[in-house]
């Protein structure tokens, strides 16, 4: 049901817009008119809630604050650590509680507008009692449709080549599929990778694969807090479909100097984070590099080399004040695939070198700050950069003297220049508001290409032949969203959200309302429910050649004719904390539509696709996907972890793909159940333990054949093509499957005191039992023209080990 | 845009070194194949049932010939023989005219009519054990073209390059064209009878060729199998005359050299499943690659009945 309006060339659905305009308007009067009432809350208190080692900001921290006459006020600090709302007039209590710290509480009396800072004490573990310090879990539920993990739960996970990785670690949540085996890319609920708005910081990424698609680029030591919303979310995100990857970068110790380092097979890496003069200001530097490159290049004979490596690093300068900050974070990552070769012919001798790259270059700086009466407000400008690059050179020198050079150059990239700006009021009459507004200036190079050759005889000038396409596309998008968290009794609150999503590129403009509705029923203390519905929608479109993470990603804006992805989702969710254990159920089910998708043609090569001839190499389509999602899990004590199980169905349609029939989507899961487990065995031990199953992946591979007889327009020609059978006969798309994929996998992680700082090691096995699980399968031509099926499986008995040591 | 960009003296399909292509694939198995497994699998396919596969390629320049086959499942070891239906009735109908085609030496089924210029028809087979398949084409309007000119260039000691332009008279609604060129070969042994050679081609505004350039993951040189035609749309000059051109190259001493040049008008259906012939060569055994479906327009059976129409006439390389 699409509600896209094409401003510059005709005014669809008016009636729509109208009425999201005015639900806009209702929502800005309901959080800026709301009366106050002077004897019962004259004040606001506002502040951040911090770690007491580090001073840094905790995301997520429950802060409530209890009245003299017993009522309770309570928010979550957002994701930099900030909470605001009103209190009464009188002593109040403020408890703060958060995963892993000790619980807080205050007593104080206000008689001003007040800014807090709070620190809350680290947990600890008291072997001896078996009794673990601290609150024990944020113990009032909240939306089930965002799942958060900490640095240390996604430490703890056990992990291929012994390199924790977030976004792998929420391939274990409901509702969430890995796609292939071993990659790290995120299929939340039916959707697809370019569906996910991945946040560094505020920052968009546009790729968050490393090594083909085997690590992500989140390097889990300069992470803070990683976490996913299922859905659009509310407002004030958007611009995917599927989820939001909200990942906050660590500021940095306040308090003293740190420095981590980490060795795995695969890499190693170096944190550095501490103050700068005073508590006031912190930095953090964290590099992360492959050692592959290094092995491959002992193995090599010198005249034909290749090889690969990865880098990231992320930097970051915080400077706060007494009611905010400054915030500066620098992204940089790449991955390069290389090679050369030198040869020697009979009739000339060639050079060649090439080079594939990918990667992210983010900016960010950012402001946050509290003014008036306790009014929560950031702005923020960001860049970023994504692209692929290959550069390929061939040099060749003649026996008569003549030289011939051959360069091909392909970009495909995306930038970003954005810039955003929030208000959060804070809490009045039960009623929480914000709204924002943002906007980004893209630059689009889909598939630049350019090729020349030179060629020079002795004695003459050279000659240059050079073909190619630059082509660039530039667009602008805006958005302006509004949202009001409403406690309309103590039993039952609602969020109500609209966001307006603009584009404008090549003279159209594409203008669409994205309403968002939430709405919460608290039965019990213990017990939520949830119903939302959301609207959301998509700007940018990826054609990907294929699933695993390989770069040739290009992206491409909606266009006047190709228009913008949009969904709805709908989604029922329940919530229960068991006060006995700390165990929290979630059980969550949900449907949505998907309109807008892109398809490149079959058989058509994203080399080639340019800015100017894409929207003929592409056929868009619908989706639908529906799920139960069931979810238990345990956060503090010596045994923490999850069991999740997802019943899914994601389906296709696309005209011009089986004749308009629906088709099952290619990561589409009918099962998907993990185990994930973590057992503090000692003081210094713990270990830890995953066990996956799923429905094996969907797949379309020939089933027959048929002679491939052809036709030169009545001509034989010779050499003739002998017709042979190898034609092949396909059924119904993705009507196949994988065989169902299931793996263990254990990791053992030691930790101990040394006079210098603080050593982990941590050794595993991936796939402990040594399933065969394919990471692609494909067909095979045989010497007598059957065709057979093959099965590459990579990962199996994969040891892991990894030191730290943190000083 | 030109659809070869390649100059250089060394053709590439001699190139020894490595290529961008070459260099992901390897690293990439490499990584894979580090402690990986690999190897065949039997995979869980729907079963399917048997069918007909039926190919004709319709023109009024030659007698209707229908090639009758049962349909392979990908695990069989079959020859083309063994799969070749001899006691199928095929059923050509035009009109109110039907023929019942008989079986030639070759294993074919052969008309006594041939179909004519702008018609629509239908061949209808059935065989013990299968299900009838049917498919119904028409066969275009015959191309026109005038002012065929000939220039050359000597590009080097070796080489001449060949311009050919000539004057196409599009017909209205679309339609795909291939142009060719082809030379008559001396019989002997080795050609077995058979009479033609394709001259390398290259050309502009190829729709075809470009969506097949399958440069990989990496190379981006495009290049055209010796004896193709190209294929061009007339999506830029539907129902207008219009000046094309092609180029060749040939070796200095090959030439004077006597061709013909072949424009051939098609209908969707032979397009298309020569499009999916060709992409599934080029896709079947790449694993980045995405999957193409074998074109066919036969209800109730596999393969495909097409139409075209040719025009041809002499050039001469000197």
């Amino acid at each position: 049901m699409p509600s896209f309006t094409e401003s510059s060339t005709r005014s669809a659905f008016p009636f729509r817009l109208g009425a999201a305009s005015a639900l806009l308007a209702v929502i800005a009067v309901i959080g800026s008119t709301q009366p106050t009432t002077a004897q019962t809350r004259p004040f606001t208190i506002s502040g951040v809630v911090t770690d007491a080692d580090s001073h840094e900001s905790l995301v997520a921290a429950t802060v409530q604050a209890t009245g003299p006459d017993g009522s309770t006020h309570g928010v979550t600090t957002d994701r930099y650590g900030r909470f605001s709302f009103p209190i009464p007039t009188g002593p109040i209590q403020i408890t703060v509680r958060h995963v892993g710290y000790v619980l807080r509480s205050i007593e104080l009396t206000v008689a001003a507008d007040t800014f807090l800072t709070i620190p809350l004490a680290p947990a600890t573990l008291v072997l001896d009692s078996l009794v673990v310090q601290g609150s024990r879990t944020n113990d009032s539920p909240t939306s089930t449709a965002t799942v958060r993990l900490s640095p240390e739960e996604i430490r703890r996970i056990p992990a291929l080549g012994g390199e924790p990785d977030a976004v792998k670690a929420f391939q274990l949540m409901p509702g969430v599929a890995g796609g292939r085996e071993g990659e790290a890319g995120l299929y939340v609920r039916g959707g697809s990778p370019d569906q996910n708005l991945v946040l560094l910081d505020g920052t968009p990424v546009y790729n968050v694969n490393h090594l083909v698609g085997f690590l992500s680029v989140l390097n889990p030591e300069a992470i803070r807090s990683v976490a996913l919303s299922k859905g659009p979310g509310p407002a004030r995100f958007g611009g995917r479909l599927s989820s939001t990857l909200d990942v906050a970068l660590r500021e940095g110790n306040r308090d003293h100097r740190q420095r981590h380092a980490s060795v795995s097979p695969v890499s190693g890496a170096v944190t550095f984070d501490g103050p700068i003069r005073g508590a006031r200001s912190s930095y953090l530097f964290a590099i992360r590099r492959t050692w592959l490159d290094q092995l491959y290049k002992r193995f090599q004979p010198p005249k034909e080399r290749y090889g690969y490596n990865f880098y990231d690093t992320v930097a970051k300068l915080s400077r706060s004040y007494d009611r905010g900050g400054f915030y500066v974070s620098v992204y940089a990552g790449r991955d390069n695939f290389w090679g050369r070769s030198d040869q020697s012919l009979t009739s000339h001798d060639e050079k060649y070198r090439g080079r594939l790259g990918w990667g992210n270059l983010t900016t960010s700086i950012r402001w946050q700050g509290v003014v008036g009466s306790g009014v929560l407000m950031q702005a923020s400008a960001y860049r970023t950069h994504y692209s692929t690059t290959f550069r390929e050179r061939y040099d060749s020198t003649y026996r008569d003297g003549s030289i011939s050079t051959e360069a091909a150059n392909f970009v495909s990239g995306i930038t970003d220049l954005g810039l955003t700006s929030e208000i959060e009021l804070p809490r009045r009459n039960r009623i929480d508001f914000r709204a924002g507004a943002s906007g980004v200036l893209h630059h689009f190079t889909p598939g630049s290409h350019t090729a020349s050759v030179t060629s020079a005889t002795p004695g003459d000038n050279p000659v240059v032949d050079e073909t190619g396409s630059r082509a660039g596309v530039a667009a602008f998008s805006s958005a302006i969203f509004s949202e009001a968290e409403v406690e309309a009794t103590d039993a039952m609150s609602f969020s109500v959200g609209l966001r307006f999503s603009n584009l404008f590129v090549d003279s159209h403009s594409w203008i669409l309302a994205e309403p968002r509705l939430a709405i919460n029923l608290q039965l019990r203390p213990s017990t939520n429910f949830e119903v939302r519905v959301d609207r959301s929608t998509q700007f940018v479109h990826l054609l990907s050649r294929s699933g695993i993470g390989v770069p040739l990603d290009l992206w491409m804006p909606s266009t006047a004719s190709i228009g913008p992805e949009s969904g709805w989702q709908y989604s029922l969710g329940c919530v229960q904390i068991l006060d006995e254990s700390g165990i929290r159920l979630n059980a969550d089910i949900y449907y949505r539509t998907m309109s807008g998708l892109v398809e490149p043609l079959a058989g058509s090569s994203l080399v080639g696709i340019d800015a100017a001839n894409w929207e003929q190499r592409v056929e868009t389509g619908n989706g639908q996907a529906s799920g139960l999602e069931l979810l238990a899990r345990r956060e503090s004590g010596r045994l923490t972890g999850w069991v999740a199980y997802t019943l899914a169905r994601s389906t296709r349609t696309f005209d011009g793909i089986d004749r308009g029939m629906e088709f099952p989507y290619r990561f589409d899961r009918r099962h998907d159940f993990a185990v994930t487990t973590t057992y503090r065995l000692t003081e210094r031990w713990i270990v830890s333990a995953t066990w996956v199953f799923a429905t094996g992946n969907a797949l379309w591979l020939p089933s027959a054949r048929v002679p491939s007889i052809e036709d030169d327009a009545g001509y034989r020609t010779w050499p003739e093509r002998d017709p042979s059978i190898n034609a092949y006969v396909y059924d119904a798309r993705n009507a196949a499957r994988e065989p169902n994929y299931h793996r263990l996998d254990f990791s053992f992680r030691k930790t101990r005191q040394t006079d210098r700082g603080t050593e982990s090691w941590t050794i595993g096995l991936y796939n402990a039992y040594a399933r065969r699980n394919p990471f692609f399968i494909s067909a095979r031509e045989q010497e007598d023209g059957s065709i057979r099926y093959y099965q590459i499986s990579p990962f199996v008995l994969i040891p892991a080990i990894n030191y730290e040591f943190e000083f | 845009m030109s659809l070869s960009s390649r100059t250089s003296r060394v053709p590439p399909n001699q190139r020894t070194g490595s290529s961008g292509a070459a260099v992901f694939v390897v690293v990439t198995t490499s990584l894979l194949g580090l402690q990986g497994c690999k190897g065949f699998i039997d995979v869980d396919l729907p079963q399917r049932d048997p069918e007909l596969a039926v190919f004709a390629f319709a023109s009024p320049h030659d007698e209707l010939h229908v090639d009758v086959f049962r349909v392979a499942s990908a695990g069989e070891a079959a020859t083309i023989e063994s799969l070749r239906i001899n006691d199928a009735t095929v059923v050509f109908s035009r009109g109110d005219m039907v023929d019942t085609l008989s079986l030639s030496a070759d294993g074919g089924y052969v008309a006594n009519v041939r179909p004519t210029y702008s018609e629509r028809f239908e061949i209808r087979v059935v065989a013990p054990g299968y299900p009838a398949a049917t498919a119904a084409s028409a066969i275009p309007d015959r191309p026109s073209i005038s002012g065929v000119d000939v220039s050359a260039v000597r590009n080097d000691e070796e080489w001449i390059d060949y311009g050919v332009s000539f004057t196409l008279d599009d017909m209205p609604g679309p339609t795909v064209y291939s142009v060719g060129a082809y030379t008559q070969r001396p019989p002997n042994e080795q050609t077995q009878g058979v009479e033609w050679t394709g001259v390398f081609l290259t050309g502009t505004d190829p729709v075809f060729r470009t969506e097949l350039a399958d440069v990989g993951a990496l190379q981006l040189e495009v290049t055209i199998p010796s004896g193709s035609p190209l294929y061009l749309s007339d999506a830029t000059f539907d129902g207008e005359r219009t000046d094309l051109a092609v180029e060749t190259r040939l070796y200095f001493r090959q030439p004077p050299l006597e061709a013909r040049l072949v424009v051939t008008a098609m209908d969707a259906d032979y397009f298309e499943y020569h499009k999916a012939l060709e992409l599934q060569r080029r896709n079947l055994e790449d694993p980045f690659a995405e999957p193409v479906a074998l074109y066919s327009n036969v209800i109730g059976g596999q393969g495909v009945v097409a139409g075209y129409a040719r025009e041809e006439t002499s050039i001469v390389f000197q």
